[in-house]
């Protein structure tokens, strides 16, 4: 059960973004982070970093999470990974390439098995 | 012979004086016509003597030339005859007797001025002449009559009149009491008494017979030949006609209701032209000929009204005045009659009053009608006053308000009437008096004008019989103003639309202060709903970082420590919750505000729904001291939005766990029809029928003050949900005795028993 991810985290609060570090590094996964969408484009673009899961903050600056999966989908950018979506709202279906979705605030466990599962 | 001599000479002289002072006119003329004397008669008439002689008398007497005197003397010189004639000189404008005496040197001329004789003789023609006249004609008739009263001439009017012919009058078998009905035989012998003794008789009515036995009414009126001889001429004058219109006022008189009096003030005698119209025959005939004095028709006028009566008539009297007045009559057998009298007096030349004359009327079915008609004026006015007053209360009551009445028919859009008030409406003055329908429009704010059109539209053509609108009308000033205007149609007979009547008010000031309040509501949700998310940030990353603390605890502390720790770390995770569920509703609630609640329903059974729920809510029910039972009927299925519902539910479920801390709580879940019944009954404090229809609205707390907790938001929350379903939600509380909560919410359109049994199998 315990498989490890490689997982891209865009997040642009701090705070949460260390936070779901620590949680993912409780889980053993592999971790990278990016502020934003733009980023996390250059990130994937340049090959920095291969991730099987995206978890994505969708309010950020310069790229929002959602002109991301824009981008990705046109782009055909790491079209593997998976995408979670870790926001406040759940208007899920007008964004392409989502497998699901984790409501803020979340509980450790919930991100944990999501990751583990997808 | 010389005696003799002296004798003529002194005879002769005697003549001469008596020619010279004689009283005819003496004018002596030789054959030439030459004046050779005058007496003093001429003289007086033509100048003296002596200037006369040797004159021709053409030169004396220019205006006689070509007379017929100038003819006669002419014939006297030719004839050498005496001349007796009579002319006229016209210079003189005198008639004359003149003779002419031819003497042997010349004519004497002998005149004598019969003027007088001659002006009497022609009127004596004259009167001759009327008289025939008047006797020849038809108009009055003449009869000579000797002592005994027998006819001895008549003319032929008075004959005719009485059917009789000179024979008969020849064979004298006319008489006057032959002729006269027996009643006005004593009258008649009382007038031939004067006749005789005055030698004429006044003229005074009677009768006569006529041949066929019919009466002739006449005047009659006689003059006597001698004081001492009886007979005499009478003149008589048919007034029959007379009589018969005086029969028409009689009988005008008795259908109108009006009579004639006649009151001699003097003799203080009231005769009456007809009988009263208020009294039968029989009191008449107490009247005789319908006369009565003034006392005697006293008796007959209500004794309220005698004093005031003859007080106005002698009033009227006094001031030479009209009289006319009202007074009341009693008839014989007792019933009251409203008269008019109505009279005006007659004075003689020392302005004595001797006679007033006038009418009566009965007056008593105009005075009732005129009393009902008081009645109903008086009735009317008081009406009128009201009437007036409401007017008045309408118009103070519309200024007050600021309000306008109008009114406008369909048939002529033109006419549009407004109350008097209405003016301020549109910033005027006063409303102009060509004001119109299209007036109106071109002061509606042109975005609005399509607005108004339709809404009129619609009105006239009977698609909405009641209106209500706000629209904005612009000021002569460009000022923009808002008006709210309620009409309603009013139909004619027929149903149809005939006119719109309304009232509009200005509500620029409560549109505005709408305009802030919305703006402020806006600003407010847009505030919650920026502060809602932003808050999720650092409430997400608390929770986070607080698991993260826990599980670290889990691995690397034990004991005592991790014991306080932990405790510590568990009241911190019931905060962030809280933290979390506050922030959840701001965020629900402003997501219903800007209408972005949008359902992802699923099939499910609410029964297990609501027990799964107070399976997780165990800890709170715990907490809260109260035992929760469920109570479901089998299963319901819906197509419902889990989450939401979930909401719902546990939103009802602490409320009540809240509000009835310490009692039990009972929860129902049933199917009514193809509703879901979700039923959640406390035993708490209860709620005031007052906040019972304000709980659901937002913010809105059955308790004020600090000791519940919370925004107010989940019951708004969850109606918002519960109607986006199209389900209801409802409360049934007493203060005191607990709130019961129901929520409806429609099963799946297959959801019969059976397929709930395998679907809840199947789940």
């Amino acid at each position: 059960m315990n498989k490890k991810r490689k997982v891209l985290v865009v997040e642009d609060d701090y705070a949460i973004r260390e936070a779901l570090v620590s949680i993912l590094e409780l889980g053993g996964h592999d971790i990278h982070t990016s502020e934003d969408g733009q980023d996390a484009l250059e990130v994937l673009e340049c090959k920095k970093f291969d991730p099987d899961v995206i978890l994505l903050d969708l309010n950020m600056p310069r790229l929002s999470g959602r002109d991301f999966l824009k981008i990705r989908t046109e782009r055909d950018i790491a079209t593997k990974a998976r995408i979670v979506v870790f926001a406040a709202t759940k208007d899920i279906e007008s964004l392409p390439g989502v497998t699901t979705w984790i409501k803020k605030p979340a509980d450790l466990d919930e991100i944990l098995n999501v990751i583990e599962n997808i | 012979m010389e005696k003799r001599l002296a004798e003529s000479q002194k005879y002769r002289s005697h003549s001469e004086h008596l020619l010279q002072h004689m009283s005819e006119g003496f004018l002596a003329l030789d054959r030439e016509l030459y004046i050779t004397d005058a007496n003093q008669r001429f003289e007086r008439f033509h100048g003296p003597k002596s200037t006369l002689i040797g004159q021709h008398v053409w030169d004396v007497m220019p205006e006689v030339k070509g007379t017929r005197t100038d003819f006669e003397l002419q014939a006297c010189l030719a004839n050498n005859e005496v001349r007796t004639f009579e002319d006229y000189n016209p210079k003189f404008q005198h008639y004359y007797d003149i003779r002419l005496i031819p003497t042997p040197d010349g004519i004497s001329i002998f005149y004598n001025d019969i003027t007088s004789r001659k002006n009497k003789e022609r009127q004596l023609i004259e009167v001759e002449t009327k008289f025939r006249r008047l006797a020849e004609s038809n108009i009055i008739g003449i009869v000579r009559f000797d002592e005994a009263g027998k006819w001895l001439e008549a003319n032929d009017a008075i004959l005719t009149w009485l059917g009789y012919s000179r024979s008969d009058l020849e064979r004298g078998i006319l008489n006057m009491s032959r002729l006269t009905p027996i009643e006005f035989h004593a009258i008649d012998e009382a007038e031939l008494l004067n006749l005789k003794h005055h030698g004429y008789m006044k003229p005074y009515e009677k009768e006569f017979f006529h041949r066929d036995g019919t009466r002739i009414p006449v005047l009659m009126s006689a003059a006597g030949f001698d004081k001492n001889t009886s007979g005499g001429m009478a003149y008589i004058q048919d007034i029959s006609s007379r009589k018969s219109s005086e029969e028409r006022i009689r009988l005008c008189s008795e259908a109108s209701g009006i009579a004639f009096w006649d009151w001699e003030i003097g003799t203080d005698e009231v005769n009456w032209i007809n009988p009263w119209p208020f009294f039968d025959s029989n009191q008449l005939r107490a009247i005789p000929n319908y006369k009565a004095t003034s006392a005697q028709f006293a008796g007959v006028i209500h004794p309220d009204d005698r004093e005031l009566l003859f007080q106005k008539l002698i009033e009227a009297i006094t001031e030479h005045k009209i009289y006319r007045h009202e007074f009341r009559l009693i008839t014989p057998n007792g019933q009251i009659h409203w008269a008019q009298g109505y009279g005006r007096t007659f004075y003689d030349g020392s302005g004595r009053p001797y006679r007033m004359v006038g009418t009566i009327s009965d007056i008593t079915s105009i005075k009732r009608a005129s009393e009902k008609l008081e009645e109903s004026e008086q009735l009317y006015k008081k009406m009128a006053l009201e009437l007036e007053e409401s007017h008045r209360r309408l118009d103070v009551a519309l200024s007050v308000a600021q309000m306008s009445v109008w009114e406008i028919h369909f048939s002529d859009m033109t006419n549009t009437t407004y109350s008097n008030k209405n003016s301020h409406v549109f910033g005027l003055p006063e409303i102009p008096s060509d004001w119109s329908a299209e007036s109106f429009y071109e002061s509606v704010h042109p975005d609005d004008r399509a607005l108004v059109r339709e809404t009129l539209y619609k009105a006239a053509n009977g698609l909405a019989k009641e209106q209500s609108l706000e629209f904005r009308v612009i000021w002569p000033d460009q000022s923009v103003h808002w008006l709210y205007s309620r009409a309603r149609v009013v139909e004619d007979k027929n149903g149809k639309p005939e006119r719109l009547v309304g009232a509009a008010i200005e509500i620029t000031k409560l549109k505005e202060t709408q305009m802030k309040l919305q703006l402020s509501i806006n600003i407010r949700d847009e505030f919650l709903s920026v502060a809602s998310h932003e808050l999720r940030t650092p409430i997400t990353s608390l929770n986070l970082q607080t698991q993260i603390l826990q599980r670290l605890l889990q691995q690397n502390i034990s004991g005592q420590e991790e014991q306080r720790l932990r405790r510590h770390l568990d009241s911190m995770k019931i905060q962030i919750k809280k933290l979390t569920s506050l922030v959840d509703d701001l965020l629900d609630v402003t997501r219903i505000a800007n209408g972005k609640l949008v359902l992802a329903p699923e099939r499910f059974d609410l029964v297990d729904l609501v027990h799964s729920i107070c399976d997780s809510m165990q800890e709170q029910f715990i907490t809260a001291q109260c035992k929760v039972d469920v109570i479901a009927d089998g299963s319901a299925i819906g197509d419902w939005d889990r989450q939401k519902i979930e909401q719902v539910v546990v939103n009802l479920l602490s409320n009540a766990c809240k509000y009835g801390r310490g009692k039990p709580v009972r929860v129902f879940v049933l199917k009514n029809g193809n509703m879901a019944r979700l039923i959640v009954k406390d035993m708490g404090i209860g709620i005031s029928e007052e906040f019972q229809s304000r709980i659901f609205e937002r913010f809105e707390r059955a308790v004020r003050g600090s000791a519940f907790s919370g925004l107010g938001l989940g019951l708004f929350i969850s109606k918002q949900i519960v109607k986006a379903h199209k389900g209801e939600i409802n409360v049934y509380s007493q203060e005191g005795l607990g709130a019961t909560f129901t929520v409806d919410l429609p099963l799946a359109p297959e959801a019969n028993p059976h397929h709930h049994h395998e679907q809840a199998g199947a789940s």
